[in-house]
């Protein structure tokens, strides 16, 4: 553990040490709540990313883990009054659930039917939603969720710890013959089922602890806005996680980042003009993938490359 | 039941069949593989030499029949249960990642094989004996034909099979490739035992011991290169004429 905090890279150290200090620079709660979100979101791309960069799942129900972990701390810290504290770990423990009651059909499937699956789930779940207004609010959601902490500058750090872990918990795996065994997998799996590795297991693995990320992003959210709603488990929030991690650059950790960096940016800038946000965010996506297929972050890494950034070592190699 | 003779006996198939809806593609099929042999599979386009290897190696289920590998009963189980259990096999188009290097496509067969020992120094040592230490860390999506079927090899090598199923090695190689990979295949036997269908009889024929003819999805001859070579039905419906050794 010790080496592996050794060997992270001077300008992690650098970059994380700025945002340390981000809370003693500026109070203002609107600036702290946006660099929340983006962890948040950040969360939520890495999540995603693990399943659709480097497992080649295509989910497009990922929000489902997302919501349920963020509807069960709702319910009870409104419901029962439990704290966030109290809360956490069954959240997690919901989204792990139903991530494993996602990925039991879904790994066995191929192409557009885990897409189909995927999309699925999330409708039926939401629709169960509705048909218990009392319990989960119908288009409401459940309004009055505690603050996740006493302060912004508390809720801040938090949420960097939290991506700070998660972050370097997918690198690790990444970088490991895990890692080796996901890139197989994705570039084609009768050579890994050749090698004897039951990749079915690996699959279900990955879509828990996939789920589980996205339910602690899923669960910050709840404590942050203070309000979740059925659009939280949602199609345009699934496909928020692709498109963060198109957007950046699927199959990297930090384009994963990078898409998440954008979308929050572009979230707020739309927020002047409302009625235009949903044209203008797709319009963006279009463009991007029209004009930088690979992701942003991997043309900027090529435009630096003289620094030596390399991708590969981005992808990981064990 | 289990198969007999094991102490002799690598693989068992008995009365083996695989229908493709109302297409038979192998009947009754019945093999003994003795241990430490290198057998060879031969018959023309469509004979079944591909359906048995995917029945055997779990990849197809068999419609009825049984198959033993050391006396224990393979049928119906997963293609990476089979592989763990010892058997390891190449595809007729090498099954390689194209999206890692060759270092890494050893490395994936290694994983969990050797514990406690350098994974990293074995790969390299695999790709040395598949004669690819050059290449090692080029990505595989860069490399030839040639290379591909030896990456495959490699990485049968890196599972340390007792059993070892290669499908058309020599297909789309030069003569001098060919001869190059014989050369690795005969290495191969020193430590297991092996099955290898291909058309190229010439490359073929002089390392094997036993030959199996299949025709129209039966076994149809079975008997040492020279027999086979030398018989006249043989000759008729693989290639209409005399066989060259």
């Amino acid at each position: 553990m010790l080496d592996s905090l050794k060997k992270i890279p001077k300008t992690w150290v650098f970059l994380s040490l700025i945002q340390i200090c981000i809370p003693l620079v500026t109070h203002n709660p609107y600036y702290l709540k946006i660099l929340v979100m983006f962890y948040i979101y950040a969360i939520f791309a890495l999540s995603w990313d693990l399943l659709g960069g480097y497992l080649g799942i295509v989910s497009f129900g990922h929000a489902l883990f997302f919501g349920v972990s963020a509807y069960t701390t709702a319910i009870l810290n409104v419901r029962l009054n439990w704290p966030p504290i109290l809360n956490f770990p069954l959240s997690i423990l919901c989204a792990l659930l139903v991530s494993l009651i996602v990925a039991k059909p879904t790994v066995r499937l191929k192409g557009h039917y885990v897409a189909l699956v995927t999309f699925s789930f999330p409708v039926i779940v939401t629709n169960i939603f509705y048909a218990f207004p009392m319990f989960f609010g119908q288009d409401l959601g459940i309004p009055g969720v505690g603050r996740l902490s006493v302060s912004r500058t508390y809720d801040f750090y938090i949420a960097f710890i939290a991506i700070w872990c998660i972050y370097f918990i997918l690198k690790k795996m990444i970088n490991s013959d895990t890692g080796l065994i996901l890139r197989a997998i994705q570039s084609n799996e009768v050579a890994p089922i050749a090698c004897g590795i039951d990749i079915a297991r690996i699959k279900l693995k990955m879509f828990m602890i996939s789920g589980m990320f996205a339910g602690v992003a899923g669960f910050l959210y709840a404590h942050v806005i203070k309000i979740v709603a059925p659009a939280n488990l949602g199609v345009h929030m699934s496909i928020e996680a692709v498109v963060m991690c198109i957007i950046g650059g699927a199959g990297t950790l930090s384009g994963a980042v990078f898409g998440a960096i954008i979308v929050t940016i572009v979230n707020e800038l739309l927020r002047m003009i409302e009625q235009y946000r949903i044209l203008i965010f797709y319009l963006l996506i279009l463009l991007i993938v029209l004009f930088f297929p690979k992701g942003l972050k991997w043309y900027i890494d090529k435009m630096l490359s003289f620094i030596g950034t390399d991708i590969r070592k981005e992808r990981g190699t064990p | 039941m289990k198969g007999n003779n094991t102490e002799k006996v690598t693989l068992t198939v008995q009365e083996l069949t695989k229908h493709f809806a109302g297409l038979v593609a192998i009947k009754d099929i019945n093999l003994e593989i003795e241990k430490g042999s290198i057998t060879g599979i031969i018959g023309p386009n469509g004979s079944g030499k591909t359906t048995l290897f995917n029945v055997i190696t779990g990849y197809l289920k068999a419609t009825e029949g049984n198959i033993f590998f050391e006396g224990e009963n393979l049928t119906g189980m997963k293609p990476h249960d089979i592989v763990n259990m010892g058997i390891a096999r190449t595809f007729q188009v090498p099954q390689c990642c194209k999206a890692l290097t060759i270092r890494e496509n050893i490395r994936l067969a290694s994983l969990g094989r050797y514990p406690g020992e350098d994974i990293e120094e074995k790969t390299k040592q695999f790709a040395k004996i598949a004669k690819l230490g050059q290449f090692y860390n080029i990505m595989t999506q860069n490399v030839t034909i040639g290379h591909l079927k030896k990456i495959e090899i490699a990485m049968v090598i890196a599972m340390n099979p007792r059993l070892i199923l290669l499908d058309e090695p020599f297909s789309g190689l030069t003569d001098l490739e060919c001869e190059e990979l014989s050369l690795i295949v005969k290495g191969l036997h020193e430590k297991a035992t092996l099955i290898v269908i291909d058309h190229k009889l010439k490359h073929l024929m002089p390392i094997v011991e036993k030959v199996f003819v299949l025709n129209e999805g039966r076994l149809f001859f079975e008997g040492s290169p020279d027999e086979v070579s030398s018989n006249p039905e043989v000759q008729k419906i693989y290639i209409g004429g005399e066989i060259k050794k």
